[in-house]
């Protein structure tokens, strides 16, 4: 007799908890609500080594993304690319290199929040990375469309110089779908100051 | 005259030696020398992947001398390991090989002061593939793992359509249970 309010209880309550920890819980608001949201602990110190971009830590945001001609304006762009992070802006592959570095920035971002105007956007476009140590100008000179499972697309080509690698899944139009593309925009920069590595 | 002429040249190198001994030599700091030895031990074609990374873990912490020596010490007995160059994935190595080379990354770790963590990837693209965490204290310093990412959408649908079925499963009991009221 109470068996079907019992099951309708506990069926009720475990649908409760997936999806607050599905949805809520990863909402950007209620991480910030709760104090979750933001970059890396304030304890960690290191000191700024002379010609070198100060140090970043994983989860900060490093910079803010614009795009001439987008609507989404000012980007969170964070050092590191795990899920959370994605779920705030943009992200930034570990192992590739800071603006200035020399060498290749990857960022991504989701298609259906931050970079849903990527597939619009035209070779010519300015794209401006200002970030806590200097602004950077890039120029869109390429696209390339890639499959998901080739780790390849990510890696710097020889002798390509300093260059922005923004990418996301492809094509938007296919919505919330998992997609086997992923759509990028290669980019020259244009302006912005040189700092030292360690290699 | 001669003679003066020949007292200047003499000045003239001795300053130029003396110049020479004083100038500053810049010396490479720690972290360079680590480096350093990477491009030495890293074959050629991976350098543009495992460069960067191993910067952006270093610009994170402080490193002296003796550490970097240390450091450099693991690295060298890492690339000792390895027979031969395989492949970039960790599964193109044998187990004994892959022990070996994660017992040098995390004893390098400790010298730091960090500590790391590999495990199987969550979203494994290729066979074989790991995610690899290094923290220092409670913080996470780096999350690595070499693979594009997954960009459609930030929410988990498959939990999503679980909980769908969770309130099926509720509205059905609910509804099985009103009608044993009703035939009582």
């Amino acid at each position: 007799m109470l068996l079907p309010h019992f099951l309708t209880i506990c069926a009720l309550l475990c649908a409760s908890v997936v999806l607050f920890q599905t949805v809520i819980a990863e909402s950007t608001y209620y991480q910030l609500i709760t104090g979750m949201a933001g970059g890396s602990s304030s304890n960690n110190t290191v000191t700024q080594e002379e010609g070198h971009i100060p140090p970043i830590f994983y989860g900060e945001q490093w910079a803010t993304l614009n795009v001439d001609g987008w609507e989404e304006r000012d980007i969170p762009v964070f050092f590191g690319d795990e899920n959370a992070l994605l779920r705030k802006g943009a992200g930034m592959r570990f192992n590739s290199r800071f603006c200035g570095q020399g060498g290749r920035t990857v960022l991504s971002a989701h298609v259906t929040a931050h970079f849903y105007e990527l597939e619009t956007t035209k070779i010519g476009t300015h794209i401006t990375m200002d970030t806590k140590y200097g602004k950077y100008v890039y120029e869109v000179v390429d696209t390339l469309i890639f499959h998901y499972q080739d780790n390849s697309a990510l890696s710097p080509k020889e002798d390509e110089g300093e260059t922005l690698f923004l990418y996301t899944c492809y094509p938007r139009k296919n919505g919330y779908q998992f997609k086997k593309q992923r759509l990028a925009l290669i980019c020259r920069k244009i302006e912005g100051k040189e700092w030292k590595t360690y290699g | 005259m001669k003679k003066v002429l020949s007292i200047v040249s003499a000045c003239l190198v001795l300053v130029g030696v003396v110049a020479m001994m004083v100038a500053p030599v810049s010396a490479a700091t720690p972290k360079e020398d680590i480096i350093a030895k990477a491009k030495e031990l890293i074959p050629a074609a991976y350098q543009a992947e495992y460069l960067p990374l191993l910067e952006n873990v270093l610009q994170q912490v402080e490193v002296d001398s003796e550490q970097a020596a240390a450091v450099i010490k693991n690295m060298e007995a890492a690339k000792a390991a390895v027979k031969e160059d395989k492949g970039d994935s960790m599964s193109d190595y044998t187990n004994a090989e892959q022990k070996a080379v994660l017992a040098e990354v995390k004893d390098a770790c400790t010298t730091l002061g960090l500590t790391c963590e590999i495990t199987p990837a969550e979203n494994p693209v290729h066979k074989g593939d790991v995610d690899f965490y290094v923290y220092k204290g409670e913080q996470k310093i780096a999350d690595i793992d070499f693979d594009v990412k997954k960009t459609n959408t930030s929410v988990d649908y498959t939990m999503i359509t679980v909980a769908a079925l969770l309130v099926v499963v509720a509205a059905g009991a609910a509804v099985y249970g009103k009608k044993l009221v009703a035939s009582r």
